[in-house]
């Protein structure tokens, strides 16, 4: 079925399966920063912005992106050099797998979110896995990236 | 089975016309689970674009669209500010904001998930459902109903009359299903206490909500924990269940008796 979305600012017309998965989708059409980790929305690597809201693209079904926008890193290019600086700054980037995903989330929650504090950041991020370990290092990366930000 | 269409109706009852006598149509809500659901089906039938996404405040209630995501009960005021934040309470720590901006109210009330907490919280309020053919019903009648549910959940109606409530849980790390999960409800002397995940379906413990009535906090929580039954799963056993209910439930309602 077609479907004709937003990518990243510019329009995309997609033949797509009715039941395959946004994250699919994506991937089909070389959109390769979004990534496939646990394939059962319980990781966060596959986060992209649906309208500017960050949803799991893994469990969004193609055919719901119709006529919507949808943002990856890939659209995000400042906030992505930004925040990987910061994340590279404190050791905190090591496969990098779950960057990505990381990097969609921490933009919508400094849309979101004024001020948040490091409960309110871990809060909001703990959908976002990362297997390498880095939580405290990426704490401290996303505190940097927003008070720079500010 | 393959997905060979995908469908967006613009009403309930439209929606309705599209599942009727077609045992291969399925209702999309958050679509969290459809994808892993074990019945494959030929039809879906997304609810997105149906209408159903409205909180709608009223003199006596509150009217929760099917569609509503978990989010919007933590972040829309109408719902952030109900009953204490009770129903945002027992959704904020579901998995990540990702997720809680997909999964709907009424894909949980529908699936009736044993686990959900939403739906632990829902009983204790004494929500209706709202079917587009079954029409209004108490929640516990359809959650009694083992059916395959083949009809609508067009909205869950709960009362906005003064009254507090309280949210228990208790989870092995955060973010994963709950062990346990423990809800009360106090209107003027009346206290109303459902415990979900036991790890069976979600159910009133009427004995613990007569102690609670007469202000007897713990003995709500033994009452609870011996009147009810529970099951051994990978999280927990039923022996360990049945004394965290009693801690959980004496919690929950020294907090609504405070
Ligand atoms: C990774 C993950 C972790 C989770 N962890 C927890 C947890 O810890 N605690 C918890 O309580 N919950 C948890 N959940 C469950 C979640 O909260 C939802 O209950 C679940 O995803 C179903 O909601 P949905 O909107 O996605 O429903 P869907 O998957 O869209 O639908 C579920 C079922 O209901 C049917 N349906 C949907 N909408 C309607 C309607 N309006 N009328 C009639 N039938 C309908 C569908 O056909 C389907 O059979 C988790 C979910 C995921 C994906
Ligand atoms: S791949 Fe989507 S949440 Fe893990
Ligand atoms: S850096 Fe490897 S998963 Fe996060």
């Amino acid at each position: 079925m077609n479907i004709s979305l937003e990518l990243n600012g510019r329009r995309a017309d997609w033949d797509v399966e009715p039941g395959e998965a946004l994250l699919d989708a994506l991937r089909r059409h070389g959109v390769l920063s979004v990534k496939r980790g646990c394939d059962t929305a319980s990781c966060g690597t596959c986060t992209v912005l649906l309208d500017g809201m960050p949803v799991p693209s893994c469990a969004v079904p193609a055919p719901r992106a119709d006529g919507r926008a949808v943002t990856t890193v890939e659209g995000l290019p400042g906030e992505a050099a930004r925040l990987g600086a910061c994340l590279a700054a404190e050791g905190a980037d090591q496969c990098g797998f779950c960057a990505p995903g990381l990097v969609v989330a921490v933009v919508a929650m400094s849309r979101e979110l004024a001020d948040p504090d490091e409960a309110a950041i871990n809060h909001y991020l703990a959908g976002n896995l990362c297997r390498c370990g880095g939580y405290v290092s990426q704490t401290r990366a996303i505190r940097r990236y927003l008070q720079e930000a500010r | 089975m393959a997905v060979r269409a995908y469908l967006k109706p613009r009403s309930p009852a439209e929606a309705l016309a599209l599942i009727e006598g077609d045992e291969r149509a399925a209702l999309v809500g958050g679509g969290a689970y459809l994808r892993l659901a074990s019945r494959g089906y030929e039809t879906a039938v997304d609810l997105c674009e149906a209408g159903l996404d409205y909180l709608r405040e009223e003199s006596e209630a509150l009217r929760i669209g099917a569609m509503v995501t978990y989010r919007r009960l933590e972040t829309d005021p109408a719902a952030r500010n109900y009953c204490g934040g009770l129903l945002a309470r027992c959704v904020g720590n579901i998995v990540g904001v990702q997720v809680r901006n997909i999964v709907t109210v009424g894909g949980t009330v529908a699936g009736r998930y044993a686990f959900a907490n939403l739906t632990t919280a829902l009983l204790a309020l004494g929500a209706d459902v709202v079917l587009e053919r079954g029409g209004r019903k108490p929640l516990e009648q359809f959650l009694a109903d083992k059916a395959l549910v083949r009809d609508v959940l067009v909205e869950v109606v709960v009362p906005a009359v003064p009254q507090r409530g309280a949210w228990q849980d208790l989870t092995r790390v955060r973010a994963d299903f709950a062990v346990l999960n423990a809800a009360a409800v106090r209107r003027g002397d009346a206290v109303r206490i459902a415990v979900g995940a036991r790890p069976g379906a979600a159910r009133l413990a009427f004995a613990a909500m007569a102690a609670a009535g007469a202000g007897d906090a713990s003995g709500a929580g033994a009452a609870a924990a011996a009147e009810l039954d529970f099951g051994d799963d990978l999280r927990a056993s039923a022996a360990y269940r049945r004394r965290v209910c009693g801690t959980l439930v004496a919690r929950a309602v020294e907090e609504v008796l405070a």
